[in-house]
């Protein structure tokens, strides 16, 4: 009798520790990059955990060594821009693959399905070529557009989820009732869908702010974004890392705050509803 | 006769704008060239007029569509021909943006034949899918159709080029348009180029090491979180953040955390395997390819682990009663109940991730700039350099393509393993 509870006092503590091995594993680095920001400059070079936290850094990199506020400026509009001009054609767009089943239904959203394995690099090719005739490298506009191509099938995706869930009574009776189709979307089925819409346009957000090959190609100075702008720690010293780690802490707080608010659908989004 | 005029307008516009533009356009045309109507064929028949004359027939189409409103032919064709004139024009303008030395009269005149097209062409767009759309049952046409376009123009269209190009000679730093045509050299040129041998080695390397990295793990953790206590659900709830950290940043914190001098993870390393002490990490090509998939199932394993138990969550635990009733232990209840249970799941992720994998670019650049020599230059990376470095636009295109031909096999056998037997 003694040995099984012996056994099961082992086992739960083993159970402990494989916890706290996931818990280093996933969040140590995070931890690593945050304390860092946080380190005056002599202890950023060792595995010092207790030091007297500093803002030096954060200073540096807005003004007294590196400029990044237009670079976190431009993700902010660029990301914003992206996501208001995906949702609305996404809401359309899912609520009719949704509702109205026709030839090529399928063939649509497997299309859209597939836009989301397409290398990034196939994309921005002739996109460089183009605007480059265009003459609009560099600038938002740019990202802003190409950045569609990420968020707006991906998009559609979420939301049709969301509709799908959506009971169809409702839109019937008010069918009934006299509404027109579109006046049924609009003030039926959208305020039904908002919590979808917002937690899509926190994805959408996610995926524009974090995207980084399509901003390393299009941007030079003018149009460059906050995950591009990391680049800019390295100087002909080498990278200054703490410079990095506060950088890095401002490219991350915002979408682990976003991640927070939607973390119930967030395995779901991320694969695009392979795994529900 | 006056019935019939403008319902000839629409189609004979349409084919004069395919006719002339379109397939005929040879590859080094210069903007003098278009002036003195090279493009159209016939001397003295410029852009201006023939910009003047779809603008005419595409506002033709307008009042035509305005005054039949339901017929659907019709509409179809206004459509399609104002979005084949607003390309026209979208190709004229980027030509006359293009640098070539061009006649500064002439760029004016075609300026604002173009901007006249183009605000005509929007009309009989707009004509044409109004008309199409009253009708009740085009409804979801009018809904859909912004999506469906954006989506062709920024995924469709690039594959298209992408294509078109890969089968042209195309420098930059030698000519501001693509050369001529080569057939099928550019894809010759990848079977005898050993850097690209290199990278499909690296690719695969590192799908493989990462794929497997991050479903064991994930797996691993998810097992281990699998049992209901607060500890768990704490340690759960943190699994989300490394997929949300920015993969270029992944790269760079993961390159901090590995220098030799003063790397955390290199000095804990170290501690526990003094023999490594060393060992430079991002200096040795095989732990540098190692290391780089670490930090790609950094952000993996966590989410599969959420994907997993997901899937355990919905398993009834009367099947796992069962099996202890049965006198199964624990490594038989994993072999024989769990695992054939997750198996749909382990399939799908397993795709998934190989695809996500083949697609990783972000952290090449900031983790080891595809170093040391070239022992990280996965196939992805080996296309941008190409294509942004070298600026070689039609040897990149053709690499690309070999690239989209791999990840083309995943995706039909993804989207058969989620959709194959039940349809969306």
């Amino acid at each position: 009798m003694q040995n099984y509870v012996l056994k099961k006092r082992i086992s739960r503590i083993l159970e402990i520790i494989a916890a706290l091995a996931c818990l280093f594993f996933v969040l140590f680095p995070i931890y690593w990059l945050a304390i860092t920001a946080f380190k005056p400059e002599q202890y950023v070079y060792t595995n010092a955990i207790i030091f007297p936290p500093t803002l030096a850094n954060f200073y540096a990199i807005f003004g007294e060594a590196l400029d990044f506020s237009p670079y976190l400026i431009n993700s902010i509009v660029i990301s914003s821009a992206t996501v208001l001009l995906a949702l609305p054609m996404a809401v359309m767009a899912s609520y009719v693959l949704s509702r109205y089943a026709f030839k090529g239904t399928t063939a649509i959203l497997i299309w859209f399905l597939c836009t989301q394995f397409l290398p990034p690099v196939v994309v921005v090719i002739p996109f460089f070529t183009l605007f480059r005739q265009l003459g609009i490298i560099d600038t938002r506009i740019s990202l802003i557009i190409i950045n569609l191509s990420l968020t707006l099938p991906y998009a559609i995706w979420m939301l049709k989820g969301f509709v799908d869930a959506l009971p169809t009574e409702i839109e019937e009776a008010a069918q009934v009732d006299g509404c027109t189709e579109f006046q049924v979307l609009r003030r039926i089925t959208l305020p039904l869908m908002m919590p979808g819409v917002i937690t899509t346009a926190v994805f959408s957000f996610i995926i524009a702010w974090n995207e980084f090959l399509y901003a390393l190609v299009l941007t030079r100075d003018n149009a460059t974004t906050m995950t591009v702008g990391l680049l800019a720690t390295q100087t002909h010293r080498g990278v200054q890392w703490e410079w990095m780690a506060a950088a890095g802490l401002l490219v991350m707080i915002p979408i682990f705050i976003l991640s927070m608010t939607i973390r119930n659908y967030f395995v779901e989004g991320m694969t695009m509803g392979a795994v529900k | 006769m006056s019935k019939h005029l403008p319902r000839l307008l629409v189609p004979v516009g349409a084919a004069i704008l395919v006719l002339f533009f379109m397939p005929w356009l040879p590859p080094n045309i210069t903007g003098q060239d278009l002036a003195a109507g090279y493009v159209s064929g016939v001397e003295g028949f410029g852009f201006f007029y023939l910009n003047l004359l779809c603008a005419v027939l595409i506002i033709g189409a307008g009042v035509f569509l305005w005054r039949n409103k339901y017929n659907k032919l019709a509409s179809f064709v206004a459509v399609v021909s104002s979005a084949v004139a607003l390309m026209v024009t979208f190709f004229g303008m980027s030509t006359l943006a293009s640098p070539v030395i061009l006649n500064i009269d002439f760029v004016n005149l075609a300026m604002y034949g173009f901007w006249g097209i183009m605000a005509a062409s929007i009309v009989g767009f707009i004509a044409g899918f109004a008309s199409f759309a009253r009708k009740a049952d085009n409804f979801k046409f009018l809904l859909l159709s912004p999506a469906v376009l954006v989506v062709a123009v920024v995924t469709a269209y690039p594959l298209v080029n992408t294509f078109i190009l890969s089968f042209r000679e195309w420098r930059l730093d030698r000519s501001p348009r693509p050369e001529g045509f080569v057939g099928l050299e550019n894809y010759l040129r990848a079977f005898d180029d050993r850097f690209f041998w290199n990278s499909v080695y690296v690719t695969i390397t590192f799908t493989v090491i990462s794929v497997v990295l991050s479903v064991v793990l994930g797996l691993a953790m998810a097992l281990i979180l699998q049992k209901p206590s607060r500890m768990n659900t704490i340690v759960k709830t943190t699994l989300i953040f490394p997929f949300a950290v920015a993969p270029a940043l992944k790269g760079f914190s993961w390159r901090f955390m590995l220098n030799p001098s003063w790397g955390v993870y290199d000095s804990m390393i170290d501690s526990v395997f003094p023999f490594m002490a060393d060992v430079v990490w991002l200096a040795n090509p095989f732990w540098a390819q190692f290391w780089l998939a670490i930090s790609e199932v950094w952000g993996w394993a966590p989410l599969i682990a959420l994907m997993f138990l997901g899937a355990l969550g919905s398993i009834s635990p009367d099947i796992f009663e069962a099996a202890k009733v049965e006198g199964a232990n624990n490594f038989e209840l994993f072999r024989f109940v769990t695992l054939p249970l997750l198996k749909p799941v382990i399939i799908i992720v397993t795709l998934l991730k190989t695809i996500f994998s083949l697609k990783m670019f972000d952290q090449v650049v900031t983790m080891t700039g595809g170093g040391p020599g070239r022992a990280t230059q996965t196939l992805n990376y080996y296309v941008y350099l190409n294509g942004f470095r070298f600026i070689d636009m039609g040897y990149a295109s053709a690499l690309a393509y070999l690239l989209i031909i791999a990840l083309t096999i995943f995706a039909i056998f993804y989207v058969r393993a989620l959709y194959g037997k039940e349809g969306i």
